[in-house]
């Protein structure tokens, strides 16, 4: 998706000013020079040092406090003509390796007429759909890849392994055995591909008119019935009129929750005290004011916090997925809010983990308001005995 | 001929049990001394500094993660040579 970007966007190592990372547009600028958002903004180098060295000293340790595209990185402007400017956005964030690294974005913005910036607004935001249409699909890539790659590496091990004996006549033990696993794992990575294929097969969802934040409701007590709630609580909170949405509700039912299971695991996981008083709060509100027309879904939590990053897990997504396994549910729940036409929105916990944020479209021309909830905030009901 | 394991101990910690049984077979079939955790924190109770070995672990695990291991045994001084699967490129010498 980067590599696509008419923006020039590049990483750099903060210690070393190293080019990690530069996509097209930016080779087309700068080639390889490490240096070039410096120059362009007229700047001295050592910025993303300083950069690096601000964030080193914050409570987070470095990690990012705000990300590349929202308003909250640093951003700088400067002219080169008098009908461009040059919009200049830094974020310094760890590596995968966990060397500190910098990123820098640079784009065009070009003044005129007040049609062709309207004009230039709606390609901007059409070009943001399709980026973020591509963001989703590399997520569900990635998670695809991740899950088929274990049964992929166990069939090459075995084969390797038989091949190895073969080759030094060492072929007594148990090579029926070896073959048999080898076929196992085949299946399963089978198994994978045909549950895939039948999920994208259902490509149109039943869409009907739902009440938004109905399925929150019914759903987010789903917790606290199947993990250990006497050392938490659940709150639910449902924005006042709320637009109806066009979805299918057993599967948005789905999303929820698979990304409420994941929150009450990683709590449950966590081990808190019973006195902790640690509260989880799930919200279902409207989009953002950058994400008009959407339902936002929403989750956090207040309480204390596990005593050291990397002890326990970080518990601070309620509604996000914590994507530690990808597995079904890290496959699922994106592809059910792509079928959507929603979107989901990556971004890091403290641990360092992706967390997905998803948001749904709504429809409000089309289904009058009184279809939606007429009212907000119903407290957690008790869970149904089973 | 039997397998003789005599060029060493490979450790494998790794959460998906297919991955761990096949290395195991592939690495043995190579006369490596193989021994297979199922998680970071069974393998760190049982590690033992002293001995001669390296370790391949899955960066994605519940609990402890590969690069957390890593981190352990870099801390704890353990001269034991990690790689990280399934980025199996990379190669740390604590």
């Amino acid at each position: 998706v980067l590599e696509g970007l008419d923006a020039a966007v590049s990483v750099l190592s903060v210690q070393q000013a190293e080019l990690l990372f530069a996509n097209r547009s930016y080779r087309l600028w700068f080639g390889a020079d490490a240096r070039g958002h410096a120059q362009l903004a007229g700047e001295p180098s050592p910025t993303l040092r300083e950069r690096g060295r601000r964030h080193a000293m914050e409570s987070l340790g470095g990690l990012p406090t705000t990300e590349l595209t929202e308003a909250g990185a640093d951003s700088t402007r400067g002219a080169t003509s008098s009908a461009a400017q040059v919009v200049r956005r830094a974020h310094a964030l760890p590596a995968v390796d966990r060397r500190p690294a910098g990123a820098d974005a640079h784009r065009h913005r070009h003044h005129g007429a007040p049609q062709c910036r309207a004009a230039g607004r709606r390609h901007q935001a059409e070009r943001a759909q399709v980026t973020s249409r591509l963001v989703t699909m590399g997520e569900m890539a990635s998670s695809v890849a991740h899950e088929l790659n274990q049964p992929l590496t166990a069939i090459t091990n075995y084969c390797n392994g038989m091949i190895t004996r073969v080759r030094n006549d060492h072929l007594e033990g148990r090579p029926a055995a070896a073959l048999e696993k080898t076929a196992r794992q085949a299946q399963r990575a089978g198994q994978i591909i045909h549950r895939i294929r039948a999920f994208v097969k259902r490509s149109e969802p039943q869409r009907q008119p739902v009440a938004g934040g109905r399925s929150s409701r019914t759903r987010s007590t789903w917790p606290a019935s199947s993990c250990g709630a006497a050392t938490w609580r659940s709150h639910t909170y449902v924005a006042q009129r709320l637009p109806a949405m066009l979805v299918d509700p057993i599967l948005i039912e789905q999303v929820l929750l698979n990304l409420v299971k994941n929150a009450a695991e990683a709590i449950d996981n966590a081990k808190l005290p019973p006195s902790s008083g640690a509260t989880s709060n799930c919200a279902w509100c409207r989009g953002t004011p950058r994400r008009r027309g959407h339902h936002r879904v929403h989750g956090d939590r207040h309480g204390p916090r596990p005593a050291r990053r990397g002890d326990r897990p970080d518990v601070r997504g309620i509604l996000l997925d914590q994507g530690r396994r990808p597995g079904h549910r890290t496959v699922a729940v994106p592809l059910i809010i792509e079928s959507h036409r929603g979107r989901i929105k990556a971004q890091n916990l403290y641990n360092g983990e992706p967390s997905w944020l998803p948001f749904l479209v709504h429809d409000a021309g089309r289904y009058p308001r009184s279809e939606a909830e007429p009212t907000a905030t119903a407290p957690p009901t008790p869970p149904p005995s089973s | 001929m039997s397998l003789i394991p005599k060029k060493g101990t490979v450790y494998v910690v790794d959460d998906d049990e297919a991955v761990r049984d096949s290395l195991q077979w592939l690495l043995e079939g190579k006369d490596y001394r193989v021994k297979c955790f199922d998680s970071a924190e069974t393998f760190l109770s049982r590690f033992d500094p002293r001995e001669v070995a390296c370790l391949i672990a899955d960066i994605r695990m519940d609990g402890m993660s590969g690069l957390e291991l890593q981190d352990r045994l870099m801390s704890a001084r353990a001269r034991c040579p990690s790689s990280s699967s399934p980025a199996m490129a990379t190669c740390r010498w604590p």
